[in-house]
């Protein structure tokens, strides 16, 4: 397995063959071709004498047939479902069958809300496997505050461990289950540099990574790094060799900044924890 | 008025989904690759207007493999269609101007679009 360094490195690492997607139908959809032409793949249409309605798509990669998404999944892949990731509709939606699809393949310029989708669907296998580690990034915790209820919810009803990560311009409360990582106190064992790089890796890219306990199936991760406003480049991947390389750096890199919340992760990283609680002194105005 | 050979080969392509859907495509793009055909014919299989009909599970695969070896041939014993099994060219063939009037009201049927038109059937194949 290569080795993941930092996670813009991860997103590199995220590379498949050559994808090609075709719609059919009676004439192109153009919100969906708007769509499918952020992502890096071949975008065709091919006409057939059938009402838009009985319309498809399908997704082809290196030669490899993958699958196919029907014309009734179209107004979900470009205006996703907002649910939370136990609701059945996010496994239901045309969004989540597309985005296994499309996996692998870079794209340009997604908004928020199809992050937050894809997001959700990596959350809900979380939630369904109810095991292993799962590492949110939210850039900013108060962005982690607007999904606090839901974090709440996997810590609670799960064994998930749950890591988040963000630069601190809120404070979170202590969840069991969840430790909350800010990159402000990492002391990189490179030496200094490695400080103000971490923050601003955190800064700077949404993740979501679920390990999948063990199930190489189940493992799935999302890396973006925000390029505007409302517009984030990256790519997601069911590549578990590369999601372990993620989950490894990220391990590696941020201690929790919550001594509180890490009690239920303290387990599996008991050996990296006691290397670490060593190097942190005087960083200690950070446990609150 | 077409002889009654004619209209049992015409009947015998129809007469499985696939063939039908190879004759759709070709109705818009007369001529296009083995591997566009399977997955045009796959994708209806799953997604398409074909989905509602079965709930067979499809291969890509074994859909390509079917098409090179019986029904792509077949069509083209008929002169539907001309196939280089070579190069995995697939063109448009020769469809009489009946044949075309029963393939499009098939299509519509295929694809959901109303009831079978009996009457413009065989109005079709009197022609």
């Amino acid at each position: 397995m290569a080795g993941v360094d930092s996670v813009a490195d991860a997103l590199d690492q995220i590379r498949g063959p050559p994808t090609t997607v075709t719609t059919y139908g009676p004439e192109r959809d153009e919100s969906l071709h708007a769509f499918l032409g952020r992502f890096d793949v071949a975008l065709g249409h091919e006409s057939l004498p059938i009402p838009a309605s009985a319309g498809y798509l399908t997704v082809r990669r290196g030669g490899e047939y993958r699958g196919s998404v029907p014309a009734s999944a179209f107004a979900d892949v470009v205006d996703p479902p907002r649910t939370a990731p136990w609701d059945s509709a996010v496994r239901a939606s045309g969004y989540s069958d597309l985005g296994t699809l499309l996996a692998e393949a870079q794209f340009t310029s997604l908004t928020r809300s199809h992050l937050l989708a894809t997001s959700r669907e990596i959350e809900d296998r979380a939630f369904r496997v109810g095991q292993g580690t799962l590492y949110a990034g939210f850039q900013s915790l108060s962005a982690y505050r607007d999904q606090l209820p839901v974090y709440e919810r996997l810590a609670a009803e799960t064994d998930l461990r749950v890591h988040v990560y963000g630069a601190p311009d809120w404070t979170p409360p202590a969840v069991e289950g969840v430790s909350v990582h800010t990159g402000a106190t990492t002391e990189d064992s490179d030496g200094s540099d490695g400080k103000a790089l971490s923050s601003d890796e955190l800064g700077a890219f949404w993740f979501v990574a679920f390990d999948g306990e063990g199930d190489d199936e189940m493992a799935c991760a999302l890396v973006a790094e925000q390029v505007s406003d409302d517009g984030y480049r990256g790519a997601w991947t069911y590549d578990a060799a590369l999601v372990r390389g993620i989950t490894a750096y990220l391990d590696a890199t941020y201690e929790p900044e919550n001594a509180d919340g890490s009690d239920a992760g303290e387990g599996s990283r008991a050996p990296g924890e006691s290397a670490g609680a060593g190097e942190r002194e005087g960083t200690d105005e950070h446990n609150v | 008025m077409p002889t009654e050979d004619t209209l049992s080969t015409l009947f015998r392509a129809l007469s499985h989904p696939h063939r039908r859907v190879v004759l759709y495509y070709l109705g818009e793009h007369e001529t296009t690759s083995l591997d566009a055909l399977a997955a045009c014919v796959t994708g209806w299989s799953e997604s398409g207007p074909g989905a509602d009909a079965g709930a067979t599970p499809v291969d890509y695969e074994h859909v390509r493999i079917r098409l090179h070896h019986t029904h792509l041939p077949m069509l083209a014993e008929s002169g539907f269609v001309t196939y280089d099994a070579e190069s995995g060219e697939v063109r448009l063939g020769d469809l009489p101007p009946f044949a075309e009037s029963v393939v499009s009201t098939a299509v519509a049927t295929d694809a959901g679009d109303g009831e079978l038109d009996v009457d413009a059937l065989v109005a079709s194949s009197e022609n």
